[in-house]
């Protein structure tokens, strides 16, 4: 359900304006700027003095509630507005410095919006929350952890988060340290944050584990995986009670075994296969299906023979206990760090002439799977969409495609059901990888004292110049309908709409309409920001139709476009296109 | 059906859980036992508040099945709560530390979900009886009190065969034990064996002073994955555990006042973290910029001894100042035991742990003899094994 009544608007908008009171910076947010506006006369006011009550702008709304716009993560949604006739007239409602909202916001934004009748939540790299007024652009609130534990998260190099849930009047977000915080959906008080750790023993940032994925909510429960399968962590996914986030299985359903046992009964690494990205889940069947990372280690496979199940595989439970329903994996005995690292989708699509409903997933390995949702069974297995040539790496090293980015990153795909299409976005990017020595040519060390290690000049580049995709496959063939290139690699993921159009962000900060039909770019703009590395949230306010997204890079911003908006287009950004370290 | 009333856990808690785990059909004899008398006087009064509160499980000891793709290694078993022979219905029941509710439902039923493939012996118990409910009527005090009480356990562990138990030639007041770690046919004990190795090392600023609170952090240069050291103390010294896969370089960064400056090698320029050995990376901070000089002696790496391991011991479950020797469990889970004579004739039960620990002064391997002092169960670790020769 992604409507709300007028009358569930209007009573929300009442009671964001008397809880606003108790906060402290609901108004005049610095770093927001709105510009020309339809939407002039919404009752919040950016001159408002900060204890005048804030309240949302609008009173129908039809929302973009989850990571994936439906629990299916179709990221298609039924809105009309803006059709590639209008597309033109898109411009700037408002945007976002986060910075400037908070100086300890930090770089690389990676936040997948969500749009709950009409306040837009964004989570921030080092992880604090804001509530906009989704039309105004006003900060409704405003949720920042702890200074120290804060200082924690810059510490561990890694703080991208992927975007918040929405439920029982709570926000949940996970922190890069491996908490799961509720927050008041109103206020954005605290509400409980509990470290994953009281659930599942050993999930710490020492031992490897962190948290940038988005949780999702269903059913009253919080359902997460966690990052940290190439720092040798077990991969797992768990569910906690939306209510008071104690545990709502009984036990994580762990994706690889322990150590010492199985395929790891000889490897001295743990065996990674993290699940670091959002299930998706079908509320017919409360099956949820979810994508599990690499082995560990990702390139040398000596000592965990075998297929090393569940890795680069999508595996699917009981979203009631975690019991496991079927696994079905993509790369068998991975070499190449080949994660189904993106979301599945759940599609009730035309598959070879007849109605079905299957489970799709997009690798890092560039290939495209399809299963039967029900039983697992293969429909379209392995359609390329990238360039796909790994050999086993050699000690002397070899050029392997895709490389470690993908293939499909995190980045999540779309489904336009007019068409039949899956879109994918995808990175082209070869990767020298060179194998270890086997265990018994390694070198030995000296004597304890020895003074025998140092640097070295590291593995350049390819001297290829990386670019991104978007491939348009035929879900009733399993075949490519098309193929467009991108001028960076795709690091955000497609959103699309009843009117044929899907938007997509890239690295220099560019927002881009494709009319999905035909394969064409049809509309693009420059915004102020760079290296859009999420996809945008589709949404209506009193029926009109606006898209929310953010963008990274080392100016994170948060935007609102809508037809009539603001034209005034920024500088290209530099793509930041270098890190393997996306999840 | 095993029956467990408060007596009876008292009984067995008394008995340091000889009983509990050992072995399953004997831990249910007696425990039956115990609740039926206990139970008797029970049953032929009329006063729901001197009726025993059960917490029976249908089966408490399971035997380690590793891990398998399938999902076979979780198991379901179900349990009854129960005051006298009347169901206690919407009770709330706990598995050891577990926050997550168990339901009981309107016959007092509930399903514990077991995972066979993880060592553990965890208490089972009542957490809440706010909403339970007896024979329709909430529950009176006295009986809340039992029914708070009333508890089981739930077992999972390797059994133990003993082969051989024999005078010591060298000492007759001691008793070399062989014994075996059981597995399933096709299963390899996880061996004790090393897990990751410390790279350690002293952070110091241009004059030579130690830094305080600075963080080294590493990450591969061609994969994903990276480490980062606790805080350097007052010294400089900071710790971190890796095992780096062979042959591959590495971004060595440090930084300091809560992240805020960064420090890095030269541009271009890797690590190489040794291969199969801990190391101390001693690195001096540029007096002026963020490159850090990447040649001694502000860049300086030698091998330090020391690795972290981990893997499956056996230990006996004996006060802490009774020594004894075990070796570590080989791949068919062989081990010796040389123990005091008199303590093994009290037939002590085994423990088993899966251990982590960081060893500095020597290199361990399987048939390696450890100390007991060595030995630190866990708290969930199965303490209550009872040894059975092999030939039983």
């Amino acid at each position: 359900m992604n409507k709300s009544s007028a009358a569930v608007g209007v009573v929300l908008t009442a009671s964001l304006a008397l809880s606003a009171c108790a906060t402290s910076n609901n108004n005049a947010a610095p770093g927001a700027t709105p510009s020309a506006s339809p939407s002039a006369t919404g009752t919040a006011s950016p001159s408002a003095s900060p204890s005048a009550p804030a309240s949302v702008t609008g009173t129908n709304f039809e929302n973009f509630s989850t990571y994936g716009f439906d629990l299916n993560n179709s990221r298609h949604v039924p809105y009309k507005g803006i059709t590639a006739d209008n597309v033109k007239d898109l411009g700037v409602i408002w945007s976002a410095d986060l910075k400037t909202l908070d100086k300890d916001v930090k770089n690389g934004n990676q936040c997948y919006p969500v749009v709950v009748d009409g306040v837009m939540y964004v989570s921030t790299s080092g992880n604090q929350v804001f509530a906009f007024d989704s039309l105004t652009g006003n900060q409704i609130w405003h949720w920042k952890p702890p200074a120290d534990q804060a200082a924690n998260y810059s510490k561990s190099g890694i703080i991208a988060n992927r975007g918040v849930a929405v439920g029982e009047g709570k926000v949940f977000t996970l922190t890069i340290d491996n908490t799961l915080v509720a927050l008041d959906q109103k206020t954005g008080q605290l509400v409980k944050q509990v470290p994953i750790s009281d659930a599942i023993e050993g999930v710490t940032l020492d031992n490897g584990y962190y948290e940038t994925t988005a949780p999702i909510y269903y059913k009253g429960n919080v359902y997460i995986g966690s990052s940290g399968g190439d720092n040798g962590v077990r991969g797992f996914e768990m569910a906690f009670k939306a209510a008071d986030l104690s545990p709502a299985w009984e036990k994580p359903f762990w994706t690889v075994p322990a150590k010492g046992q199985d395929w790891l009964a000889n490897s001295n690494f743990q065996g990674g296969g993290a699940v670091w990205n959002p299930p998706a889940i079908d509320t017919e069947t409360d099956i949820m299906y979810f994508g599990v990372g690499n082995p560990a280690p990702d390139f040398y496979g000596e000592k965990r023979p075998g297929a090393n199940p569940y890795t680069d595989s999508v595996v699917a439970v009981k979203a009631a206990t975690g019991e496991l329903v079927w696994a079905k994996q993509e790369i068998s005995h991975d070499l190449w760090d080949y994660d189904a690292a993106s979301s599945p989708m759940i599609l009730n699509a035309t598959v070879k002439g007849q109605k079905k409903k299957i489970v799709v997933e997009g690798g890092k390995s560039g290939e495209w799977f399809a299963w039967d949702a029900a039983t697992g069974d293969e429909i379209w297995k392995g359609v390329p969409f990238a360039k796909i040539s790994h050999p086993k790496p050699t000690p002397e090293g070899v050029m392997v495609y895709p490389g470690v980015l993908g293939g499909e990153n995190y980045a999540p795909e779309t489904y336009d059901p007019a068409t039949n299409y899956v879109l994918i976005p995808g990175v082209e990017q070869g990767q020298v990888l060179k194998a270890a020595k086997n265990q018994d040519e390694a070198s030995t060390p000296d004597m304890p004292g020895a003074r025998a290690f140092g640097t070295s000049t590291g593995e350049g580049p390819s001297g290829e110049t990386p670019y991104g995709t978007v491939t348009a496959i035929d879900v009733n063939t399993g075949k490519k309908a098309y193929q467009i290139k991108t001028k960076d690699p795709q690091r955000g993921g497609l959103t699309s709409t009843d009117t044929g159009l899907a938007f997509f962000g890239e690295l220099d900060g560019k927002i881009n309409a494709l009319d999905i039909k035909s394969g064409k770019v049809i509309w693009t703009f420059q915004t102020a920001g760079d290296n859009i590395q999420s996809a945008p949230a589709v949404f209506t306010v009193d029926g009109k139709t606006y898209l929310g997204f953010t963008s990274g890079g080392t100016k994170p911003k948060a935007y609102v476009f809508g037809l009539g908006g603001d034209k005034t287009q920024g500088q290209a950004g530099q793509a930041n296109t270098g890190s393997a370290h996306a999840g | 059906m095993k029956r467990v009333t408060k007596s009876a856990a008292l009984l067995l808690l008394a008995a340091g859980l000889a009983g509990c785990s050992g072995n399953n059909d004997e831990a249910a004899t007696s425990a039956t036992s115990a609740s039926s008398a206990a139970a008797t006087p029970a049953v032929s009064s009329p006063a729901a508040e001197t009726a025993e509160a059960h917490l029976d499980l249908d089966q408490t000891s399971y035997t380690l099945k590793q891990w398998k793709n399938d999902g076979s290694h979780t198991v379901t078993t179900k349990g009854k709560l129960l005051l006298g022979d009347q169901p206690v219905a919407n009770a709330v029941i706990h598995v050891g530390d577990s926050l997550h509710d168990i339901v009981t439902g309107e016959d007092g039923s509930f399903e514990i979900l077991v995972d066979q493939s993880l060592l553990s012996q965890v208490p089972v118990h009542v957490v809440s009886l706010d909403k339970a409910t007896v024979g329709g009527q909430p529950v009176a005090k006295d009986a809340a009190d039992q029914l708070m009480s009333a508890s089981s356990y739930l077992n999972v562990y390797y059994p133990i065969q003993t082969t051989k138990a024999e005078a010591s030639a060298q000492d007759p007041n001691q008793v070399e034990v062989h014994g075996k770690v059981v597995s399933n046919p096709g299963d390899v004990i996880s061996f004790f064996q090393i897990d990751k190795y410390r790279i350690g090392g002293i952070v110091k600023d241009a004059n030579g002073n130690p830094v305080k609170d600075a963080v080294v952090w590493i990450d591969r240069d061609e994969g994903e994955g990276f480490a980062k050291s606790t805080p350097t103390d007052a010294a400089g010294r900071y710790y971190m555990y890796y095992l780096p896969e062979d042959d591959e370089g590495t971004n060595l960064t440090v930084t300091t006042d809560d992240g805020k400056n960064r420090y890095t090698l030269p541009e271009g320029r890797v690590f190489y973290i040794p291969d199969h050995t801990s190391v101390d990376i001693n690195i001096t901070l540029p007096k002026d910029g963020n490159v850090i000089v990447d040649k001694p002696p502000t860049l300086e790496a030698v091998t330090s001894p020391g690795a972290m391991y981990t893997g499956i011991l056996v230990g006996l479950n004996v006060p802490s100042d009774v020594s004894y020797s075990v070796t570590i469990p080989d791949k068919e889970g062989n081990f010796a035991l040389t123990v005091p004579k008199d303590v093994w004739d009290r037939n002590p039960t085994f423990f088993e742990t899966k251990m982590t620990k960081f060893v500095e002064n020597r290199t361990l391997t399987w048939g390696d003899t450890l100390e007991s002092s060595f030995l630190e169960p866990g708290a969930n670790d199965p303490k209550t094994i009872e040894a059975k020769p092999a030939d039983a």
